[in-house]
C-alpha cells in the first residue's frame, strides 16, 4: 500500500479531529476549576484552559490546511504500510503486561517470550522455547534475587 | 582555580575501584546500547533505572552517565560498518562512514569516529568543568520569570527543529502539555483530571511515557522491517598521520558547535550532528566529498554528538533543566535520591556533582580503548537477530516501568505511548516536542504561576528582567526564522510531477 496526497490529506483530517476532540474534552473538564484566584493570579484551571483553547486552535488550523492543501504537496517520500505485525506485538505485548497481574512476572515473561521470537521471524521451535526459559529464569533472578528488584509474582 | 581543587577532589572519589567500576560498566552498556538497533541512550538509561534503586547514588549516576555518552561511541560503529545507525546521532555519520567502509577504508573512518569523539568529550568536559559552577552561580539568581524563558525557548528549538511540519511540531507539544494536568495542580496541590482514578492522582510519569514513546514504539517500527546485517570488513584500523592531520580543524570547530549547542534545552545529539556536518560542508574546500567517503564527514558529526553530551550536563545540573530527554531520565534519577538538580546542587553536593564529572574523563578514556580495539566485537553484537532482541526489549520496557512506582499503571501508560509513538510516526507528528513539554511543563506552569503571583497577576514584570525578555525573544526570532525558511524552502522546491 503506496501512501499518497488524498491519505496524506485523510490523515491529517483524523489527527486534526482527535486534537479537536481533546481539546474540546480538556474544556469541558476545567468547569470545577477556578481560573482565576484572589490575591494569587491564575487558579488551577487556567493552564488547562490555555491548553485546551490551544489544540482546538491547532486543530482547527490543521484540518484547515488539509481542505485547502495543494496537490504538489511533497509526497516524494513513499513507503509501504504493514500494519499487521506491529499490530499483533502491540496485542502480545498488552497481554504480556496483563498476564504478569496474573501468573507473576517468570511464567508470563517465558510464554510471552516464546511467542514473541516467533511472531518476530524465529522459525525453530527448539530455539524459541529454550531462550524463552533462559531468558525468562535469567532476568528473575537478576532483578529480583541480585538487584532486590520488585516484580509481580502469581499468587497461587 | 577553585574548579580546578573541586575537579581534583572529584577525581579522588572517582578513582575508587568501586566508582571506576560502575564507570566501566557503563561504558560497556552504552557502547551496547549504541551499537544495537531500536534502543538509544533514552530507552537505555529508562530501562535500566531499576537498578538506580540498589546501587548508591554517586555509582549509579556515574553509571547512567557513563551509557549516555557511551552510547554516542557505539552508534558510530554500526552506521561506519553496516549502514545501521545504532542511535539518531549516528544517522549522519553512516552517510560517508559507510561508504568508506565500502571502499576499504572502515578503519580509518571507526578510528577517527573514535578520535574525534574522545577529543570532543573531554574538551567538552573542560567545558563542563569550568562553566558548569559558574552558570549555577548566576542561576542562583534566576528566579520564575527567567525559568520561563528557558522553557519557552527550548521548546520553540525543539517545535521549529523537527518535523517536517511546524503545525504538527505544535500540536505535538501541546498534547504533552495535555499529559502534564492530570494529577495533583503543580501550584495548589488540587487534584485535576483525574476522573476519579486513584491511579491518576500521581500523574503520568515521564519516565514510563518516555519508555514507551523511545522503545516500544521502536520495537513496532522496526517490526514492519526486515533488517540484514551484512557488514564491511575493519582493515587498518589507524588513520594516516595525513587523514589525522586533516581532520584537526573539523574536529575542534564541531567540538564548538557541539558544546554550544548543548548549552540549549532542546538541542539533542542528533540536532548537533546534523548541523556540525553542514557547517563542515560549507566550510570544506571539496564539498562535494561529503556523502561519498569524506573523513570530514564522519569526524563533524561523532565530534559534535560527543561535545553536546558533555555540554548537555549544563543547563542538568545548573539549571535543573534537561536538555534531551535521557537527560531527563537521568534528572529522574537525580530525583529518586533527593538529589534536586539546579544551582543548589552544586552548594549542597558539591562532592556528588564533581565526582560525577570526574568519572565522565575516565569513561571517556575507557570508550576510546573499549571502541578501537574491540570494533569487531560490537560490530557482530550488532548482528543479533532482531527476534531474540526485540522481545528482550519489552521485557525490560516492563521491569523499567513497573520498577518506578510498584504500579501496573505506568506499565500501561508506557504501553499506552508506545502504540501513540508507533502511529505518531505513521503521521509524520514529531515526538520530541510532546516528550520535551512532557518533562518541562510542570516547569513552566509553575513559572508562570510564581511569576504571576510575584507581580499580582501581571506580565509586566517580565520587563524589569533582561534575561528572560532575552530568552524569550530569542525563541520568537528562531520561530520566525524557522517559519520563514521552511516557507523560502517550499517556495523554491520544484513541484512533483
Amino acid at each position: 500500500m503506496v501512501r499518497r496526497h488524498y491519505d496524506i490529506m485523510k490523515s491529517d483530517m483524523i489527527i486534526g479531529t482527535i486534537v479537536l476532540v481533546l481539546g474540546i474534552i480538556t474544556l469541558l473538564n476545567i468547569r470545577d476549576l477556578a481560573i482565576i484566584q484572589e490575591g494569587k493570579g491564575f487558579g488551577p484551571g487556567a493552564f488547562p484552559l490555555v491548553i485546551g483553547i490551544s489544540l482546538v486552535l491547532l486543530a482547527v488550523l490543521l484540518l484547515i490546511k488539509s481542505l485547502f492543501s495543494r496537490s504538489n504537496t511533497d509526497v516524494s517520500k513513499e513507503y509501504t504500510v504493514k500494519p499487521i505485525k506491529p499490530l499483533v506485538i502491540m496485542v502480545a505485548t498488552a497481554g504480556y503486561f496483563g498476564l504478569t497481574g496474573v501468573f507473576g512476572f517468570l511464567i508470563s515473561t517465558i510464554i510471552f517470550v516464546f511467542f514473541a521470537t516467533r511472531i518476530f521471524g524465529e522459525k525453530k521451535y527448539l530455539i524459541s522455547f529454550v531462550y524463552a526459559i533462559i531468558f525468562g529464569f535469567l532476568t528473575y533472578f537478576i532483578f529480583t534475587e541480585w538487584l532486590k528488584v520488585v516484580l509481580p509474582k502469581w499468587d497461587w | 582555580m577553585e574548579s580546578l581543587n573541586l575537579l581534583a577532589n572529584g577525581f579522588i572519589k572517582a578513582i575508587s575501584l568501586e566508582n571506576i567500576s560502575y564507570c566501566f560498566i557503563g561504558s560497556v552498556l552504552g557502547t551496547l546500547v549504541g551499537v544495537l538497533p531500536g534502543i538509544g541512550p533514552t530507552a537505555g538509561i529508562a530501562l535500566l533505572l531499576p537498578l538506580v534503586t540498589t546501587l548508591p547514588p554517586t555509582g549509579s549516576i556515574i553509571m547512567l552517565a557513563a551509557i549516555y555518552y557511551g552510547s554516542m561511541y557505539g552508534g558510530s560503529t554500526t552506521a561506519i560498518l553496516v549502514n545501521m545507525p545504532g542511535e539518531a546521532a549516528s544517522v549522519i555519520t553512516a552517510m560517508d562512514g559507510y561508504q568508506l567502509a565500502r571502499q576499504g577504508r572502515a578503519g580509518s573512518a571507526l578510528a577517527i569516529a573514535a578520535i574525534g569523539s574522545f577529543v570532543a568529550g573531554t574538551l567538552g568536559l573542560l567545558g563542563l568543568s569550568f562553566s558548569a559552577s559558574i552558570l549555577a552561580e548566576l542561576a542562583l539568581t534566576f528566579g520564575p520569570p527567567e525559568y520561563l524563558g528557558l522553557v519557552i525557548l527550548a521548546l520553540t528549538v525543539v517545535v521549529s527543529l523537527f518535523g517536517k511540519s511546524i503545525l504538527k511540531g505544535m500540536i505535538a507539544a501541546f498534547l504533552g502539555f495535555l499529559f502534564t494536568i492530570p494529577g495533583l495542580d503543580p501550584l495548589f496541590g488540587i487534584p485535576r483530571f483525574t476522573f476519579g482514578s486513584s491511579a491518576l492522582y500521581g500523574g503520568i510519569d515521564y519516565i514510563s511515557a518516555i519508555v514507551g514513546l523511545f522503545a516500544i514504539a521502536e520495537v513496532l517500527r522496526s517490526a514492519e522491517q526486515s533488517l540484514v546485517v551484512i557488514f564491511e570488513k575493519v582493515g587498518r584500523l589507524l588513520p594516516s598521520k595525513y587523514e589525522l592531520l586533516a581532520c584537526v580543524r573539523t574536529i575542534l570547530r564541531s567540538t564548538v558547535v557541539g558544546f554550544f549547542l548543548g548549552l540549549i534545552p532542546g538541542c539533542t545529539p542528533a540536532v548537533a550532528s546534523f548541523i556540525a556536518y553542514d557547517v563542515e560542508k560549507r566550510a570544506s574546500k571539496q564539498p562535494e566529498k561529503f556523502g561519498c567517503g569524506a573523513l570530514e564527514g564522519v569526524a563533524a558529526p561523532e565530534s559534535a554528538n560527543n561535545a553536546i553530551t558533555s555540554a548537555g550536563f549544563i543547563p542538568l545540573f545548573s539549571l535543573g533543566i534537561p536538555p534531551t530527554p535521557a537527560l531527563a531520565v537521568l534528572l529522574g534519577a537525580l530525583m529518586i535520591y533527593g538529589l534536586q538538580p539546579g544551582p543548589l546542587l552544586f552548594q549542597l553536593h558539591s562532592d556528588f556533582v564533581w565526582a560525577v564529572i570526574a568519572s565522565m574523563y575516565i569513561g571517556n578514556v575507557m570508550l576510546l580503548i573499549l571502541n578501537l580495539p574491540l570494533v569487531g566485537l560490537w560490530a557482530r553484537i550488532a548482528t543479533i537477530p532482531y527476534r531474540i532482541l526485540a522481545p528482550a526489549i519489552l521485557v525490560l520496557c516492563f521491569i523499567g516501568t513497573y520498577s518506578i512506582r510498584n504500579r501496573m499503571f505506568d506499565v500501561w501508560v508506557a504501553m499506552s505511548f508506545g502504540v501513540m509513538g508507533y502511529l505518531m510516526g505513521k503521521v509524520d507528528i514529531p515526538i520530541f516536542p510532546l516528550v520535551m513539554t512532557l518533562i518541562l511543563g510542570d516547569m513552566l506552569e509553575k513559572s508562570v504561576g510564581q511569576m504571576l503571583a510575584i507581580s499580582r497577576g501581571s506580565f509586566s514584570i517580565l520587563l524589569g528582567r533582561p534575561i528572560a525578555l532575552a530568552l524569550i525573544g530569542a525563541a520568537i526570532i528562531l520561530m520566525i526564522y524557522s517559519i520563514y525558511s521552511r516557507r523560502r524552502t517550499k517556495l523554491i522546491k520544484k513541484p512533483i510531477i
